[in-house]
């Protein structure tokens, strides 16, 4: 039977932590002994927090019934949960027991930030997280929950060292929400960009906001379009709607060797209403390149 | 004439005689009576016995003794009771018991909740 550190850090004997720290602090003001085991506590636990996914993800791959992708994400969900709880169990043990001593509160970030760094999933499943809530998560939930919600991702991703990593991941979820009209809020997406910024500088963002700006001007552009549309349509005529973003092929995650330039045959009335598009966007802006992604589109019948 | 007894003056009675004998007493009682409490005692309890020494000897110097003393007497109970055996305290029994890591995460994480 442990009775020691981590036995009290375990069961969150407060009392104890309390008493330790203050006798403890007599004798050795620097907190040596403490932040020692203390420190390689919590890196344990994160340690089998990281790899007990591991395991997890193996076990369910014999079962064939969950598709990769939805598995892969409850990993993902389950790490973040397992992780945002552990640190509001130490946030707790920090302020209640150790008057939040600057020397162990540093050690215990200097841990989480350690196993956190130690998973090369961890800018993954943060990103996909975030996505999961900005895309349906905060459906019911009040404007101060999602906010709740996202200061926990910003928490994570503040401990991040390769937040290069995340922003693929975050840029490729954010395209596929902008894109299939999947975002819940545009406030929220904007806040949680502006707590991005707050942690990783302006220059983080600056393309992640480029991609929120192509989406607005995308959106005047249709109108007009609509409207040049409108004055040139004959009664009869049958060609099918058309709606396009127009996306600076430097922010966006999209490729533009693959995603089927030119291998995929559009049929003659679709060809018809790109060029007119192209025509109608070209006389806007002349000396703009506009490349099709046909990997991107999708069509309604009606 | 106990003010007398008790000035610092190294030349008094107390000061020469029955000071350093009381510290080296006290010193030998806590170091025999840690060890002992250290095999039978969890570290909660032993911690609270800590506690309650350092107020007794704290209340021992402030009634019966010179003000004086009362740094050097805490500082032995410091150093018998915490310094000597600080490792020990914190990691008592881990040799025992290694929890497996399903349990280990489990209530590390979800003790707040239930």
């Amino acid at each position: 039977m442990e009775s020691g550190l981590k036995y009290m850090l375990t069961n969150d004997k407060i009392d104890d932590l309390t008493r330790m720290f203050h006798l403890f602090k007599r004798v050795d003001p620097e907190h040596r002994v403490m932040t020692a085991l203390l420190y390689g506590h919590v890196h344990t636990i994160g340690k089998s927090i990281n790899s007990g996914l591991v395991q997890e993800t193996a076990k369910a791959n014999d079962n064939k019934e969950v598709p990769p992708a939805e598995q892969s994400l409850q990993t993902a969900l389950k790490w973040v949960e397992l992780v945002l709880d552990l640190k509001a169990k130490y946030d707790r043990i920090l302020l209640e027991a150790f008057s939040s001593e600057p020397k162990l509160k540093t050690c215990v970030v200097e841990a989480f930030s350690s196993f956190i760094n130690e998973n090369p999933k961890t800018p993954e499943y943060i990103s996909l997280f975030i996505d999961e809530n900005l895309k349906k998560g905060i459906k019911g939930k009040t404007e101060q929950e999602t906010d709740a919600i996202l200061d926990n991702a910003t928490v994570l991703f503040r401990y991040l060292r390769d937040k290069d990593v995340f922003e693929r991941y975050y840029k490729s979820h954010l395209a596929k929400r902008l894109l299939h009209g999947r975002s819940v809020s545009d406030d929220a997406e904007r806040g949680m960009l502006t707590k991005l910024r707050l942690v990783a500088g302006y220059a983080f963002t600056t393309k992640l906001e480029g991609m929120f700006k192509d989406m607005k001007v995308s959106k005047d552009l249709m109108t007009d379009y609509k409207k040049h549309i409108l004055q040139s349509r004959t009664e009869d005529d049958t060609s099918p709607e058309l709606s396009v973003s127009v996306l600076t092929s430097t922010y966006w995650p999209l490729s533009t060797t693959d995603g089927g330039l030119g291998t995929c045959i559009f049929p003659p009335e679709i060809e018809k209403t790109k060029a007119s598009f192209t025509q109608f966007y070209l006389g806007r802006h002349s000396g703009r390149q506009l490349t099709w992604h046909a990997g991107m589109v999708c069509a309604d019948q009606l | 004439m106990l003010q007398q007894l008790f000035t610092e003056n190294k030349d008094t009675v107390y000061g020469q005689d029955f000071e350093p004998l009381f510290m080296g007493e006290s010193s030998k009682f806590y170091e025999r009576e840690s060890n002992e409490m250290l095999v039978v005692s969890d570290a909660g309890s032993y911690l609270i016995h800590v506690e309650k020494r350092l107020q007794e000897e704290y209340e021992r110097s402030q009634h019966y003794l010179s003000p004086s003393t009362e740094p050097k007497i805490r500082r032995i109970v410091e150093k018998e009771l915490i310094e000597a055996h600080m490792k020990s305290v914190a990691e008592v029994f881990i040799k025992f018991g290694k929890t497996n890591i399903e349990d280990g995460i489990r209530s590390e994480v979800y003790v707040n909740e239930r």
